[in-house]
């Protein structure tokens, strides 16, 4: 049984890959941010501000949220215990004791 | 429509009964702020919801609380296992045990039944997605509040899951009104004193 | 089959579920993210496999027609149910 949890979690390791952070070629990067584009003007959609991705325009009196992006799994074990797949949303809160 | 799956979302366990606990956790079953009221806001709101992606979103985090009330149900319902009426009224929770014995029901953790003055759909997709925004920030708090209050450490894991939970939602939603208030802008032409990048695209 | 064994086999499918679960709600706000795509799609063969063996050991996992039962007896009312595990 454990053996078949480690090959789990290996089909895991396998599919995980990173993309680089956001820099200069934040643009480019950002085309996966919604993942649909093959059209350069949607890159003018959103603005990059120090690592997050913000949607643009935005206006006055609207409230947004950085978008996620998909970079690292937790291992499905770890995933279920905390609660969430993704490393970049644990510890937005100060996890409460 | 609803499939049911015999399985918890995430398994529940508890050290020991203690009927103290279970009145403070069922607020999360019946409170302002629980899981009842959080799936009925949600799945309410699919239709007046103008993208798909909303609607999907909708429908999947409001599927998503169902299953998480019924964690609430099972920890008060093994956090009362085999209680007697002396134990319940301990606890002060006699009221409960005199309704409902070792039944369930929809109240808050002061007894107050659940209403659907604790949810709202109005119909702008903008309200609705901050409302629900606002409703995932007060359930995260409350499970904050509950993981302090006790002490039983397997039901604190168990209320940390869902603490967690909230707060994925709230960023799910989050995004969702980022969108829906891009397609406002292109579809309702909003002006916001300067032409609008948008209407360069189509 | 003993109560351990069935909660172990139980909790490996709510793994790769959540795993499901979380890569869904993302879908849901990022559709072309080929990456949660493709996880996504990992995860359901795991999961459709993993469901299977628990429901060969210990019964359906779902009703309604969504998971075959054997023709000699109704295991769907049998327990536990998940409260009670």
């Amino acid at each position: 049984m454990s053996s078949d949890n480690e090959k789990n979690d290996d089909v895991y390791e396998s599919e995980r890959k990173k993309k680089d952070q956001c820099k200069e070629s934040c643009h480019k990067d950002f085309m996966d941010m919604q993942g649909c584009c093959d059209e350069p003007e949607f890159c003018e959609l959103n603005t990059c501000d120090g690592g997050m991705m913000m949607p643009r325009p935005m206006l006055l009196a609207h409230a947004y949220v950085p978008w996620q992006r998909y970079e690292r799994a937790f291992s499905p074990r770890e995933a279920l215990m905390k609660g969430t797949l993704f490393p970049e949303l644990w510890g937005v809160y100060p996890i409460p004791e | 429509m609803w499939i049911y799956e015999k399985a918890l979302e995430h398994p529940v366990r508890v050290s020991r009964p203690n009927v103290k606990a279970a009145k403070m956790i069922i607020t999360q079953y019946g409170g302002p702020d629980g899981e009842l009221g959080a799936s009925l806001r949600y799945l309410n709101q699919r239709y007046s919801m103008p993208t798909n992606e909303a609607k999907a979103l909708l429908t999947d985090i409001g599927t998503e609380e169902l299953a998480h009330m019924e964690m609430i149900a099972a920890l008060v319902y093994k956090l009362t296992d085999g209680a007697s009426c002396k134990e319940f009224k301990e606890a002060g929770w006699e009221g409960q045990y005199v309704q409902h014995d070792h039944g369930l029901f929809w109240t808050d953790a002061n007894g107050v039944p659940w209403s659907a003055k604790y949810i709202a759909c109005l119909g702008d997709p903008i309200a609705d997605l901050t409302e629900n925004m606002a409703a995932e920030q007060k359930a995260r708090v409350t499970y904050e509040h509950l993981i302090t209050c006790i002490d039983d450490p397997c039901v604190k894991d168990t209320l940390r899951f869902l603490w967690q939970r909230e707060v994925v939602h709230f960023q799910r939603f989050g995004e969702t009104l980022n969108t829906v208030q891009e397609w406002m802008c292109k579809s309702k032409h909003i002006w916001n004193g300067h032409k609008c990048d948008c209407d360069k695209k189509d | 089959m003993d109560r351990n064994k069935q909660m172990a086999m139980l909790e490996r499918l709510l793994e790769i579920q959540f795993v499901a679960i979380e890569l869904n709600l993302y879908l849901d706000t990022h559709p072309c993210d080929q990456d949660a795509l493709n996880d996504y799609n990992c995860a359901v063969e795991v999961l459709m496999k993993l469901r299977a063996e628990y429901e060969e050991c210990f019964g359906p996992l779902f009703h309604f027609g969504w998971s075959p039962v054997n023709g000699r007896e109704w295991q769907w009312a049998e327990g536990p149910w998940p409260w009670e595990m």
